[in-house]
């Protein structure tokens, strides 16, 4: 099963231009919100039209501007999930799992072994006769998955599944949905604004920024390696800023005020560096290589890690023998995170204001804009 | 006294409104389907016998059905008659309130989560199956406040009601008609019990309305 796309859809104030192909994996879509993701879907289902452009779904021409070719929602057997759901608010959960099978001719003891069989498996049982406003974020959900199973479809895509939950509940859903993915076992295209539950989900991801796609590639590799500006912003890298390379491993960092060497090589043209708030670490006793003192300018107590706001003690005009117009910029403040279970810090405490750190070449990236 | 104009009232408004129901909904669902700028050329046309004094909808009731139009002498020919008929009461009712259920119904229709419509399009079910069992029901309190406004809309329909259906008492009167008959001929008594039956049935259409239509906190 797959899912090939290829459409043009314009706004007042963006234009959504995709095209990629996904085949039987969980692909995640990761944007921002209000980045086209949803539109995304939304077209590859039919239930809203792109301007141009050619959609397959398992090989089949679902739309095709040039051919003329636009199947209705109902021929596409795509199953989407909806953020809210999207359940049949006057019908019991039978009810919306039965209307399913509205236009199958079967014998009615058919339809209930099916009805009873896929209830079992996402374990409404017990809830079959009640209303969906009676039921938990995390039975509606396994409600709406049972009724995209029931109708038997080629892929599955789901718009923020997890966002409409409380989010002590998010977890054992996430888990619940992950299961349920497996078992379908298709082409999966799943859409958040969320980086850790596509991390978990998803074997490859793509990045969409202002309705283009910016990367497209492995999970993992991605997160490890984010390639533009907006994947590392998607990914949650905290401390991104634009460098000049002043050698092959060497970058100036005007917004640091720090020359810093890198392990990659640094490219000729405009780019951005940056690095994860959790790789900057303590310094060594007599390392040297990226090692700068740094004044601690606030230390903040999070549930389960210390945040620092670092500024570097280095002189203002780092890059004076270069030919940059900016001189005494003042410098953007980097953040550091220290997991573990350190002593909580309270406000007004005293802490140590001066700590020489290191950002480890191995673990900066160089970022392209687009 | 002649009770003849409550029963010719209620069976007219009855008709009208179960008419004008099904019109209404229709052309709901009908309308939702354009973009903002047809929809809005539709409504307006839609809405127009409500704005309209009845009397001009009257006029051209009578244009329409006449013996002299296409439509009235085709009606001839088959041996039917609207102009002085209950026929033509019913279609007097159905014309004025026929825009109240419209617009009730389709501002219902609107508030409905278009995801809910989309769902089920992806579940591949028919649209008509989509709009008799799902997008109708989920619109239920605005379908019965839709009724409760026409039926009340009907059954208080005078203008157009004289025009094309007349006053002829048993046939055409309707209470409306009644008192304003009762008035003319100097029947104050008459004309009061009419009032206030019409008040008391007002009084409870509105029940109905307030319990589905709005009004909820």
């Amino acid at each position: 099963m797959s899912i090939d796309v290829d459409i043009v859809k314009r706004f007042s104030n963006f234009t959504l231009e995709v095209s990629f192909s996904v085949g039987d994996e969980r692909l995640g879509v990761l944007g921002a919100s209000g980045c086209g993701k949803s539109v995304m879907l939304r077209c590859i289902a039919g239930v809203m039209q792109p301007d141009s452009g050619r959609i397959a779904i398992d090989g089949l021409v679902v739309f095709d501007s040039k051919r003329r070719i636009n199947l209705p929602p109902q021929q596409r057997r795509t199953g989407l999930l909806f953020q809210q759901y999207a359940l049949f608010p006057t019908m019991t959960v039978r009810g919306n799992l039965a209307i399913t099978l509205s236009r199958a001719r079967m014998p009615r003891a058919e339809c209930k072994r099916r009805i009873d069989e896929i209830a079992d498996k996402f374990r409404l049982t017990q809830f079959m006769d009640q209303k969906p406003s009676q039921l938990s974020g995390g039975q509606q959900q396994r409600t709406a998955m049972a009724r995209i199973f029931m109708s038997a479809p080629k892929v599955i895509m789901l718009d923020e599944p997890l966002s409409a939950l409380d989010s002590f509940l998010r977890n054992s859903v996430e888990d619940e949905l992950l299961d349920e993915l497996k078992l379908f076992g298709g082409t999966v295209l799943f859409v958040s604004h969320n980086r850790d539950e596509v991390f978990r989900i998803c074997e490859r991801m793509l990045t969409i920024n202002n309705g283009k796609i910016s990367t497209f590639g492995t999970t993992a590799g991605l997160f490890h390696n984010p390639e533009t500006l907006a994947t590392a912003r998607l990914t949650g890298v905290k401390n991104i800023a634009p460098a000049i390379a002043t050698g092959d491993n060497l970058a100036d960092v005007e917004d640091w005020g720090l020359r810093i060497h890198t392990e990659t090589k640094t490219p000729k043209d405009n780019f951005f560096v940056g690095i994860r708030a959790h790789h900057i670490r303590e310094a060594l006793p007599n390392e040297q290589k990226n090692c700068f003192d740094f004044n601690v300018e606030r230390k903040q107590s999070e549930p389960f890690r210390i945040k620092e706001i670092l500024t570097a003690i280095t002189e203002n005009n780092i890059t004076k023998n270069t030919n940059s117009k900016i001189i005494n910029k003042t410098k953007i403040p980097l953040i550091r995170f220290i997991s573990g279970s350190q002593d909580p810090i309270f406000p007004n405490q005293e802490f140590q204001t001066t700590k020489r750190l290191c950002i480890p070449p191995k673990h900066i990236m160089i970022l392209k804009e687009t | 006294m002649d009770w003849s104009p409550f029963f010719i009232s209620v069976k007219t408004s009855f008709f009208a409104t179960v008419l004008s129901f099904f019109l209404g909904i229709f052309f709901a669902w009908f309308v939702l389907g354009f973009g903002v700028r047809w929809r809005c050329v539709f409504d307006i046309i839609l809405s127009l016998p409500l704005v309209l004094p009845p009397t001009v909808v009257g006029f051209f009731l009578l244009l329409f059905f006449g013996w002299n139009s296409p439509v009235g002498q085709l009606l001839r020919y088959f041996g039917l008659r609207v102009v002085f008929s209950w026929e033509g009461a019913v279609i007097a009712a159905t014309v004025v309130s026929f825009p109240l259920i419209y617009r009730t119904v389709r501002a219902s229709f609107e508030q409905v989560d278009i995801s809910i419509l989309d769902a089920a399009r992806t579940l591949g079910l028919s649209e008509f199956t989509i709009f008799w069992r799902i997008l109708l029901p989920v619109s239920f309190p605005g379908c019965v406040a839709g009724v409760a406004l026409g039926f009340a809309r009907a059954l208080g329909e005078f203008g157009a009601t004289l025009m094309i259906a007349g006053n002829i008492p048993g046939r055409t009167q309707t209470i409306p008609v009644a008192i304003w008959s009762a008035v003319e001929g100097n029947e104050m008594t008459a004309a009061l019990i009419w009032v206030l039956l019409i008040v008391f049935i007002s009084f409870f259409i509105l029940i109905p309305l307030n319990i589905f239509g709005g009004n909820r906190t």
